[in-house]
């Protein structure tokens, strides 16, 4: 193996050497919190505030954000760690050598749309930094610099990530510290407005107290489902799938509820989820500049990590392996800017409804691939088949593609949403006991293990005899 | 844990880049056997498993 060869591996979607992978579990612990801990835990809390109060939407959210992220380590762990590969590369033996590209649209629009989003707050929290320091006046005209910013900002991300992975936890090692300032900005506001926060009613809750309490457990679960994209680039730099399991579910699934807490105790007493609107009220300029810093610091951190996972994703596609870094970096930055450029507002307005369609097709795709691991494949799994697609190989299927797995993800997608409608919230009456997401998760994992016995009776897919 | 296809007939691989054919010929031989190790499997229990049942309870019941 060449120098460069191991310069370069973690700008790649190929296997990581076992040297390369160097992340312990306090490395891994603190870029996968700082990965987490984004200006989107804020309207997550936000979202469970129409439905809960502030301790119920706590305990929802928290086991909603434990359910998901399990179900998100058991279906991209095992593989993504044992070969130190990405999410997407570690859908081929489910979806095929050619079917993985739709895991691999999923991962891209799902990851530009959340960074266009951080991407913006950020640009929007600098300037309100800018003027709470005086260094700005207040006026409209300073909403022509938000498109200014979010082009520095996707600048300075170019640069980091120019260094790989190793770009990526640089800045978390940096960040990192801006989670406990977000648990402290909490304390602030639980300790001055306790009883406002005990007396405060949901907006939007239902008659129905379980149905309420659910929503807010699935809208946890919808969360952290969302972090498959990212987990894969990140476990893959860990030695071995023992070194993961904590890190992930402490320094994934942990930060999140308890940051969605701001934005659930903002929105119930202050009717804002963001601190760096409320932290004025409460604490006055001198808190409002500390929360800004923290808002802006922390999506720079959860933005670079995603560009990162994004940029890994595209090497999967043949057309884009021989391009540089620097061009795949460019690649996935450029959506990214644009939005912030031409878009932000409309993009703000409208991101809502568009990720909740896009959140729906992961619970079928974590079925699909846990059933695929742990029952289909009993954890065998040709990592060099991975990297061809040529008839006759092990995950070539059908012209590159499986249709028991694209079946099986129509049939999730359609559980969900016949369980819950993720624009309107209407449901059915199982909602409430069993969550959509789980059901989702449930049905396609279902139709993924009938299809593939036709698929296996076809001697498709290399699963190993029985 | 590389075991393709029992069963399964595969042509002869097209020719991977050079680097990446070592790349794989390392990772086949160095990759784990297994994945999740009882302690993993332990905490993935307790954190995704047991509290969430406990705090589903709290809620549903409270």
């Amino acid at each position: 193996m060449t120098t460069h060869a191991n310069t370069q591996a973690d700008e790649s979607a190929w296997p990581l050497l076992p040297e390369e992978r160097t992340w312990g579990a306090a490395r891994l612990t603190l870029t996968l919190a700082t990965t987490a801990a984004a200006t989107w835990c804020y309207l997550i809390g936000e979202s469970v505030a129409g439905y809960l109060g502030f301790i119920k939407g706590g305990l929802a959210l928290s086991a909603g954000c434990m359910i998901g992220m399990v179900l998100v380590l058991l279906a991209a762990g095992p593989t993504c760690v044992r070969f130190g590969i990405d999410s997407v590369a570690a859908t081929k033996p489910q979806f095929g050598s050619r079917g993985w590209v739709v895991p691999a649209a999923l991962q891209a629009v799902s990851i530009i749309g959340w960074n266009s989003l951080l991407i913006i707050f950020f640009a929007k929290s600098a300037v309100q930094l800018c003027v709470a320091l005086g260094i700005l006046d207040l006026g409209s005209h300073n909403a022509a610099l938000v498109p200014v910013l979010t082009v520095l900002a996707c600048a300075i991300i170019f640069t980091v990530l120019r260094r790989g992975a190793t770009g990526v936890s640089l800045v978390s090692n940096i960040l990192v510290a801006h989670v406990l300032i977000g648990l402290w900005m909490l304390y602030l506001l639980v300790s001055r407005r306790w009883p406002e926060l005990m007396a405060a009613q949901p907006a939007n809750a239902s008659s129905n107290h379980l149905w309420n309490y659910t929503t807010g457990v699935e809208l946890g679960i919808g969360a952290t489902l969302s972090w498959w994209p990212y987990i894969g680039a990140m476990i893959r730099m860990a030695p071995n799938a023992r070194t993961i399991v904590l890190p992930v579910m402490l320094g994934m699934a942990a930060p999140v509820p308890l940051l969605s807490l701001i934005g659930l105790a903002g929105s119930l007493v202050l009717k804002s989820s963001d601190p760096t609107e409320w932290l004025r009220i409460v604490g006055g300029p001198a808190y409002a500049i500390v929360s800004l810093t923290f808002v802006t610091a922390a999506n720079f951190g959860t933005t670079t990590a995603g560009i990162y996972a994004s940029a890994i994703g595209l090497r999967n596609f043949a057309a884009l392996q021989k391009h540089t870094w620097t061009t795949l970096l460019l690649i996935t930055i450029a959506p990214v800017a644009l939005v912030g450029i031409f878009i932000p507002e409309l993009f703000f307005a409208k991101f809502g409804n568009f990720l909740a369609l896009i959140g729906v097709a992961f619970a079928p795709l974590c079925g699909i691939q846990i059933v695929d691991y742990f029952v289909l494949r009993r954890g065998r799994i040709d990592i060099r088949a991975i990297y061809v697609d040529a008839p006759g190989h092990a995950y070539y299927f059908w012209r590159g593609i499986n249709p028991a797995a694209m079946t099986a993800l129509a049939v999730g997608c359609f559980t969900y949403i016949a369980f819950l409608n993720p624009l309107t919230y209407d449901s059915i009456a199982p909602y409430p006991y069993l969550t959509a997401s789980l059901p989702s998760a449930s049905a396609a994992a279902l139709a993924y293990f009938l299809g593939s016995l036709l698929v296996i009776r076809a001697g498709r897919g290399a699963y190993p005899r029985r | 844990m590389t075991d393709p296809a029992q069963g399964n007939t595969l042509s002869q691989a097209p020719a991977l880049a050079p680097q990446l054919e070592a790349r794989i010929a390392i990772v086949e031989s160095a990759a784990p056997k297994s994945d999740f190790d009882a302690s993993g499997w332990f905490w993935m229990i307790l954190l995704g498993v047991a509290i969430p049942l406990i705090l589903l309870a709290v809620g549903w019941w409270a």
